[in-house]
């Protein structure tokens, strides 16, 4: 009980406070002592990578031992062995290293982030679809800040340039400010109650 | 200033004053006080999303978004506490990935407390408790994947999400699953109304705690945090007039 939750508790109410008052407060001793404590939180996570890391190594070598034709399992563990023999072998500048981000890791990143211009329209299609009220207004005013966000649209409707502004900058600017707003409130009770220990599922549930 | 650093004055007194409301309703609500929440859809259809995977004999699929161990994250492992709980109850299986190392280990330790409290501590399977990647496009093809290999019936999504949110919604909708999704982030929500079934939009989210375990605790934070906002709206009202009337004390006291 002690080591599973009061030390846990403790630690993280005292790192909390400590963050806090650094922020609030000039007294350099606190201040350095919450440097390092946010260092501290690089070194517990660069751990807590380390156990990610185990789990990705289990869960495809399960998959191998039930499939052993499964690729996409074998293509991931073979290259996650390879980025660790080269990383630590050859270092994180060698050439081979940086191939292997420049030609694999960040082609692939960019091909799935290319998938959202697809996607917003598939979800465009949806959305202005005037099925009640709600998305007939939404349909119409997706259509006037499309019109008055590129230029040939302003020129075939010339009041959807300074109806878009407005709807951008006060329709759109204070419901999102509204919902910041309620989310921070959030941030600060939820953080409140796992320094002072009271969200369990901030020590596991328990 | 002195001992206070310049221009965090103001945000000092707020959070002395935020604070202090809200350990005064957390010990009202533990002292007998009734606090009365809104039913929220999103959390509502929960139950069913979970109730259509054990008649569809399809896995659930929960992932607590791209953030780590940050307040949207906490809430939605409170949601995923109760969905692991349901889960369990049902025998449907629950896949959750996972996209930062930190929140991994928490998320296992929350399902496998799930099961416990469910009576079913041998249901749970650590390889369905997935870490997939710190980096937001692996992690997002990553659970691509899952959603299509796996054919889940339903997917919740409710955490801290960033612009893999819609490629995130747009997948389950390929597969057909019922989603419910929910973030604070602003900017995401958009997405997630257009491409999901339910959404619970931004601050609901830090009510799962409340819905779903009547938590003494958090139905008294609640109660506070919904004073704090009327605070807020009032002092946007009285800022608006006094600076149509030309009157900047109160910005000028915001800003100390």
């Amino acid at each position: 009980m002690f080591l599973r939750k009061t030390l846990p508790t403790l630690i993280a109410g005292v790192c909390g406070v400590v963050v806090v008052v650094a922020y609030f407060f000039a007294i350099p001793s606190v201040q350095t002592l919450a440097n390092h404590i946010l260092k501290w939180q690089s070194v517990i996570a660069v751990f807590a990578l380390g156990l990610g890391g185990v789990n990705i190594i289990r869960l495809h070598t399960k998959n191998l031992q039930r499939d052993p034709k499964n690729f996409y399992s074998l293509a991931l563990l073979v290259t996650f062995v390879i980025t660790i023999v080269v990383g630590l072998t050859m270092g994180q500048t060698s050439a081979a290293y940086t191939f292997i981000f420049d030609y694999i890791n960040v082609p692939t990143g960019s091909a799935i982030f290319s998938l959202l211009a697809f996607y917003i329209g598939t979800a465009a299609y949806r959305a202005f679809r005037a099925k009640n009220a709600e998305a007939a207004i939404l349909l119409i005013t997706g259509c006037i800040v499309m019109m008055g966000r590129v230029p040939i649209g302003a020129k075939i409707l010339p009041f959807t340039a300074p109806a878009t502004d407005w709807i951008m900058s006060v329709l759109n600017v204070g419901g999102q400010r509204g919902v910041m707003i309620a989310g921070a409130i959030g941030f600060i009770a939820v953080s409140l109650r796992i320094i002072v220990g009271l969200e369990r599922r901030a020590y596991g549930g328990e | 200033m002195g001992i206070f650093t310049q221009g965090r004055v103001f945000d000092l007194v707020t959070l002395v004053v935020v604070t202090g409301l809200m350990g005064l309703y957390m010990y009202l609500a533990r002292s007998g006080m009734r606090v009365k929440i809104r039913p929220i859809a999103g959390f509502a259809a929960i139950d069913e999303a979970i109730g259509r995977a054990a008649e569809m004999g399809k896995p659930v699929h929960f992932t607590p978004g791209f953030g780590g161990l940050v307040a949207a994250t906490f809430a939605g492992l409170e949601v995923l506490g109760y969905v692991a709980r349901l889960t369990a109850q049902y025998d449907v299986r629950l896949i959750v990935t996972v996209s930062q190392a930190e929140t991994f280990a928490v998320t296992e330790q929350v399902m496998r407390q799930a099961y416990l409290e469910a009576g079913k501590p041998e249901a749970f399977k650590p390889e369905d408790c997935r870490f997939i990647s710190t980096d937001q496009w692996a992690y997002a093809s990553g659970v691509i994947g899952v959603l299509n290999r796996e054919k889940v019936a339903s997917n919740i999504m409710i955490g801290q999400f960033a612009a893999e949110a819609l490629i995130l919604a747009e997948a389950g909708n390929t597969v057909g699953a019922i989603q419910i999704a929910g973030t604070t982030n602003a900017y995401q929500i958009p997405f997630f109304v257009v491409a999901c079934d339910y959404v619970i939009l931004g601050e609901e989210m830090f009510a799962a705690g409340a819905h779903f375990t009547n938590n003494v605790v958090h139905l008294g934070s609640l109660r506070a945090e919904d004073l704090v906002k009327a605070a807020c709206i009032a002092i946007m009202a009285i800022g608006a007039v006094l600076t149509t009337a030309g009157a900047d004390f109160l910005t000028t006291i915001m800003g100390k």
